[in-house]
This record gives C-alpha cells, structure tokens and sequence, in this order.
C-alpha cells in the first residue's frame, strides 16, 4: 500500500476460517482479499502562522515629593516653630513606636477625588513606621482604636471624631497635629475649646506632644491683638468666649489657619448662634471637629456642625438615613463598649424616691398653682413659661424651700456614708449651684469641693488636684454646665446625678468623668427620681432624645420616633401648644 | 531604565504582581527610602495573555509575562536607580537581567513549594525555606531570601546593603500598599 499525506478506511471484505483450544487462536484458512483500487486526492496543505509580538503594557506612576525638601518625617530637624526632643533613652519611661510594630493604614476619604492624592495617601507607610520614624515618644502606648483615629483624621481636611467621651479624642487629635507638624503639612493650628479646658488642653499638649509649644490667647484686647498677628507658635489655643470678642481680628487676620480644631463641638449647634458664625468665619483649610455629642437635641445639631466642616454637605430636611449615609467618610464614632472591652462596667441605680410628705405637699401646690397660671395665659403662653414652672418643681424635688426636707439627700447620705467609710470617692452632679451649696453645708463633715460657674477658672484644677490626691476630700459637687466635659477624675467610682439634665448626652458627658481610661474598678452610677412628679416625665422624654442619637450614630436601622418637639414640652403638663407659641430649644 | 534616572543613596524598590479575576494581571513598583517612606510608584494596566500564548509559552509564560513584560517595563520607568529590588514572585526576578542592580526574591513556604506563583503573605516561618532551582539562598535582615544564580555578586551586594536599614524594616508591607494602589487605580 503507498503511504500517503492523509488516510482513509478501507473496508477489507475477509473471509476466513478461525480454529481454537481456548487460549490460542489460529487461521485455518488463508483469507481471502478483494482489492479495490481506489483514486487518491491530494488537497493542499495549509500552515498556520501565529505572530506573537508580546503584549503592549501601558504604565501609570508618579515620584513623591523630594522628602529632603519637605520636611520630611525622616527628617532628624524639628518641624517650624517646634523645639527638638532628646532621642529616646533607655532611662526614659516613654515609650516610642518601633517600625514592624502593629500595622495601622491611612486611608484616603472619599471626597479625594484626584487618583494621585489618594495613592498619595494609600502608600504612605502605616502609621507605626511614621511614628518610629520620627522617634515619637508617648507617655502610654496608643490602643489600637486611637492609632485608627489619628489613621482617620491625619488625610482628611474636613473631619468629626465623635467617640464616646472618655476615649481619648484630644490626644488623638495632638497626635495627628503632631504628625502632620512634622510631615510640613501644618504650620498654623487653631484649636477652640470651651474656656474650662483650655488649662486641660495645655497639659495634654505637655504629655502628649511635649516638643509643640502653645500659645494662648488671653488678656486683654492688645495683648490679644499681638498675639494673633505675632506669636509664632505652630499651635494657638483660644476659648469660644474669646473667638467671639476678637471676631473682627479673626477676619481681618491675611493668613489662614492650615486646621481649626473645634474641641466639644456641639458649641455650635446653633447655626445662627453669634459664636456659630464667628467660628465659621474663620479663613482655614482643614476643619476638625471633637465631639462625644454631635446630636444632642435634634439632627439640626449635626448639620450646624458640618456647615463649619463640610457647608453643603448636609441638608436640613434630610431623614436620618440620608444624614447618616451622607457624614458616613466624614465621621468617626466608637464607644466604649466596642472598643475597651476592657475598661470596667458603668453599673447604672435608678433610685426611685418618693418625695417626703412635707415636699409632695409643696411640690403639689406650686404644680397646681402653675398649671392654672399656664392655662390662664392662653394663647399668650410660651416654651418659656412652661421651663420656668419645670424648673421650680424640679428645684422642689431636690429640696423642699420650706422645710428643706429631701429625700433625695436622704439617700444620698446613706450611700455615701458607705462608700466614703471604704475608701471610695463620689462626684455628685446637680444642675443648680443652689442645691450644691445645700448639700456642702449638710456634707461638711466629708470635706466636699466644689466644682462649679462659681469657682474662678484659675482655682478649678487646684480643686481637681485636692480630690485626686487629698484622701481627706472623698466627695466632689459638681455643676453640669461646668464639670460635664473635658476633666479626667477617673479616681473617682460613684456618680450621683442628684438632678437630672435636659440632655442625656449631658448626663452621659458627666458619667465619663469617671467612666474613662484608667478607671480601676466598675463605676456606679446612681439616678435619682422623684416617683409622680415632673422628672419622671422627663425621664421618658430623654429616653427619645436617646433614640434619636442611636438612629445616626449607630448600627441601630429601626426608624423611631426622634425628637423633643413642643407637643412634648407642654404635653409634661397636658397642656396643648397654643398657635402662637415659638419653637423649643431645650 | 529613562535617561533621567538619578541614583539614591538608600532607595529600595518593590516590585510585584497583582492578579485580579476581573481585570487580569498587572504589574506594580513602588521604591522607598530607608525608613519606608516612599519614592516613586508605578504600575502597569492589567494585561491578560490569549489562549494561544498561554499555549505557547507554557511553563514559560510566568517569568516571561512577570520579569521581561511587566518587570522590565516597571523598571523602565524608574527615575531613582534603587540598592536593589524586592519581589515576592519568584518568575519576576528574570527581569534582573535587564537592570544593572540586584534583585532578590523574598522567600516563604507559599511562593516556594506552591506550584503557583503565590505572594508572600505572611511572615516566614521559622524554618528556613529552601531556594528555588536556579536561585542561591542569601539572608534580607531576619528574612529567607534568594538571587538568581546567575548573578553571583548579587548576595554580596545585598549583605552591603542591608546594613543601613532598621533592624525591624518590615519587607512584606510595601507590597500590600502597592496591591492597594493597584486597586485603587483599577477601580478608578
């Protein structure tokens, strides 16, 4: 048979005759073949050619800026207007950050829209090997949730860290200044807190940023003057109060500040509040909030504060929902239960009391007596009347003006004869001064401080500092307006609310006095309320306030009923809101 | 490498692959200085070879595709001739034949006895990982590492240039930031 370039099959017709044993097989017969000739067609060949030229890569990249000529964190000189630092020691109880440490990584926010800026920030290294970089020390090592915060604030030029108060917003907010001090990227930095703090934000400053001098501004208007224009120190602390008297100094100002920190930014909740539009005319180009409440009221609170960070961010008419989506890359909130699994619990009392005899007697003319007066205003009738007539039962349920009977400090007494006998201290909080001085004068005996709008500024930390370290002052009186925020007595475990706030983010405020980092052992918390009367209506009014805060600021998605609305208001004493009547700003 | 490239006292670049189901397989490099801070990046548009060079190069296609396409390119455009070159991809170091400085492969369990080409995740374990055929194992701080056989005077010059980096400089975590970056560039 010829070979040939492509076969076919042939049927081969055989015939032939097969013998076996079963394990062989023989032909018996020849076969026979019958040949078929057969016409062979030669197609011709085709080949395949495959070119193979590579694949074409097209490329994207960029250089950093020159580190040398940017006063880079690699850099060994001290950032503008900071003072160099000794390298760390093995003497020196601080602690600094080594590279390799726990990996922590800047992520750009949303609103950074060009591609080279968020790579800018996506290959930084993390935050551990900037801190080793520059040999900063700490007085205490960062919990993770801090180095995430300061991971949060450090690329964003419009930002609210709004963690539950007690985690440590001001030394995350001086560690990221003092970051980006030494990065070159701020030179001028303002920071607004309320006017008891300042003293506060100065000692964090020491211990967490010892090498960042301060300067604030107070004295007199000359004094003043020169020290906006003049003072050239990379940080500048003022109080709201002051911001608001050197307004037109501000503006008149040709620099601008390179960040404006607002420390307990619910200041501003008030959008057309005189301190609101000062801050808010400030010439800067980031802008920080600090803030454990950033709603305290309504959700009006959050949009006021963002037309400072953000304007136009958010709008007012917005449901939470949309409020929450649209703050989602702006704010960052952690409480205490997500993130210090290990701080102590807050154990809360509610101390139920009954009014003594000699009280609900009192308490039940002036209710009556107010309710009549409020009905005979009619439509003349105001929110403002009404907070008058809540006021004064609420001053009856702490003390009875006649007889100065009060259950309350009845209990109080008790409780505290315990705890003071064991060693413990207490801080009792009330919103009246009045009703402090009461109790000093009945708790003599317990050597109690005060802490209230009373007290001068320069004698408050010098009060702070008897009751932490004096074991002869077990017990602290405290207003809210003036011990609700910024102090660390985390020395102390019993919290008394002997009076109970309009806002319970107030209360939650004064609770995390105590409550906060370094506290040793649970803190209890004791509420008292005076059964049948005004306060407990009010209770159930805070509890919505609290449910509108969660509805924004957590995980919860249940739509509630939020807000403390004028219905409610009057409703405390079944009045109805006459048409006339303005709007509630409790 | 561009005409303009000036050379760095201390840079050392990065180099890898990221492979995405979605997109394909795209090339990154990133050079730092000695304290992580960085450089330059670059990254290459993710590429997918056809059916036909998957064919045709077969084994080959790895080091082909890795080292002389997007290695070579990658390395083209740098400005900062680095020290040398990090790569967690073993078929990546054949770019080392187109660049005058050393490249060394960052050796584990997974990009060694894994008969893909797997990055380095995690850490070496603490026994030490053989060398890839072709490859003589060199130490990278407290790091198994490797360098092509070929180049014998690369470990010598690692051992160099190793002495003036932090004893804790992480060589893992420059590769997650430009896996990020590449990310980020493709969903952009």
């Amino acid at each position: 048979m010829n070979t040939a370039p492509s076969c076919r099959t042939v049927d081969l017709d055989l015939h032939c005759r097969v013998s076996t044993d079963n394990s062989r097989v023989a032909l018996v017969q020849k076969p026979l073949t019958h040949l078929i000739p057969t016409n062979w067609e030669f197609h011709p060949v085709e080949i395949a050619s495959l070119h193979f030229d590579g694949l074409s890569v097209t490329t994207y990249g960029f250089t950093f800026p020159d580190p040398a000529l940017n006063s880079d964190l690699t850099s060994d000189s001290p950032p503008p207007g900071c003072v160099a630092t000794p390298p760390a020691t093995a003497k020196n109880t601080s602690l600094a950050f080594r590279a390799g440490d726990r990996s922590t990584k800047i992520r750009p926010p949303h609103n950074i829209i060009k591609l080279e800026d968020r790579l800018y920030y996506l290959l930084q290294p993390p935050l551990e090997t900037l801190l080793a970089n520059r040999s900063l020390e700490f007085p205490c090592t960062p919990f993770a949730y801090q180095l995430e915060g300061i991971g949060f604030l450090y690329p964003r030029h419009a930002a609210m860290l709004a963690d539950e108060m007690g985690l440590g917003k001001t030394m995350q907010a001086i560690t990221t200044i003092r970051l980006l001090a030494t990065a070159g990227e701020v030179r001028q930095v303002l920071i607004i807190c309320p006017k008891p703090l300042v003293t506060n934000w100065q000692r964090e400053f020491t211990r967490w940023s010892p090498e960042i001098p301060l300067t604030i501004i107070e004295g007199n208007l000359k004094r003043r003057e020169w020290l906006w224009n003049t003072a050239d120190t990379l940080v500048k602390l003022v109080n709201y109060e002051i911001v608001m008297r050197d307004k037109l100094l501000l503006k008149k100002m040709e620099s601008s500040f390179d960040l404006v920190v607002l420390d307990e930014a619910q200041r501003i909740k008030t959008q057309s509040s005189a301190t609101s539009r000062a801050i808010r005319s400030i010439k800067r180009c980031r802008s920080w909030a600090l803030t454990g409440t950033p709603i305290e009221n309504s959700s009006e609170d959050l949009c006021s504060i963002f037309d400072f960070l953000s304007p136009g961010t958010l709008r007012r008419d917005w449901k939470p929902g949309r409020l929450r989506q649209a703050t989602e890359d702006y704010l960052l909130r952690r409480t205490k239960r997500k993130v210090l699994k290990e701080l102590p619990p807050i154990l809360y009392r509610d101390a139920q009391l009954s009014l003594t005899s000699e009280q609900m007697k009192t308490y039940r003319m002036a209710e009556d007596d107010g309710v009549v007066r409020l009905a005979e205003l009619g439509g003349e009738v105001t929110v403002q009347h009404v907070f008058e007539l809540i006021l004064r039962l609420k001053q009856i349920c702490n003390f009875d003006p006649s007889t100065d009977r009060s259950s309350k400090f009845e209990r109080l007494s008790v409780d505290l004869e315990e705890l003071v006998a064991s060693g413990e201290k207490a801080i009792v909080f009330s919103q009246w001064v009045k009703s402090l001085d009461n109790l000093k004068r009945r708790l003599s005996s317990y050597c109690p401080l005060e802490y209230h709008g009373r007290i001068p500024t320069q004698r408050r930390d010098d009060v702070i500092q008897k009751f932490r370290d004096d074991p002869r002052h077990q017990v602290l009186l405290m207003s809210y307006g003036a011990g609700s925020v910024g102090l660390n007595l985390q020395f102390a475990s019993y919290v008394f609310l002997f009076d109970r706030w309009w806002n319970p983010a107030v209360e939650d405020q004064a609770i995390s006095r105590a409550h906060r980092i370094g506290a040793k052992g649970p803190v209890t918390v004791t509420r008292f309320l005076t059964q049948g009367t005004v306060e407990e209506r009010i209770d159930e009014v805070l509890r919505q306030k609290r449910e509108i805060f969660d509805l924004i600021l957590s995980d919860s998605e249940t739509p509630r009923n939020a807000g403390l609305s004028q219905q409610e208001i009057f409703g405390l004493f079944d009045l109805r809101v006459p048409t006339t009547s303005t709007r509630c700003a409790a | 490498m561009s005409a303009s490239t000036r050379k760095s006292k201390n840079a050392i670049g990065f180099l890898t692959i990221v492979e995405s189901s979605e997109h394909g397989i795209s090339g990154g490099y990133l050079a730092l200085n000695s304290t992580g801070h960085p450089i330059e990046f670059y990254c290459t548009a993710p590429v997918r070879p056809s059916r036909t060079q998957e064919i045709l190069y077969g084994a080959t296609l790895k080091p082909y595709l890795y080292g002389e396409i997007l290695g070579q390119t990658l390395l083209s455009q740098t400005q900062t001739e680095p020290l040398f070159v990090c790569t967690n991809v073993v078929e990546v170091a054949t770019a080392r034949q187109f660049v005058p400085y050393p490249m060394v492969v960052l050796l584990s369990r997974n990009n060694v006895e894994s008969p893909q080409s797997l990055r380095v995740d995690q850490p070496t374990p603490d026994q030490p990982v053989p060398a890839p055929l072709g490859m003589v194992p060199v130490q990278l701080m407290n790091q198994s590492a490797a360098v092509l056989a070929d180049h014998p005077g690369d470990r010598q010059l690692m051992n160099d240039h190793c002495t003036d980096l932090h004893e804790n400089f992480d060589f893992h975590e420059p590769f997650e930031r430009i896996r990020d970056a590449v990310e980020e560039t493709q969903n952009d």
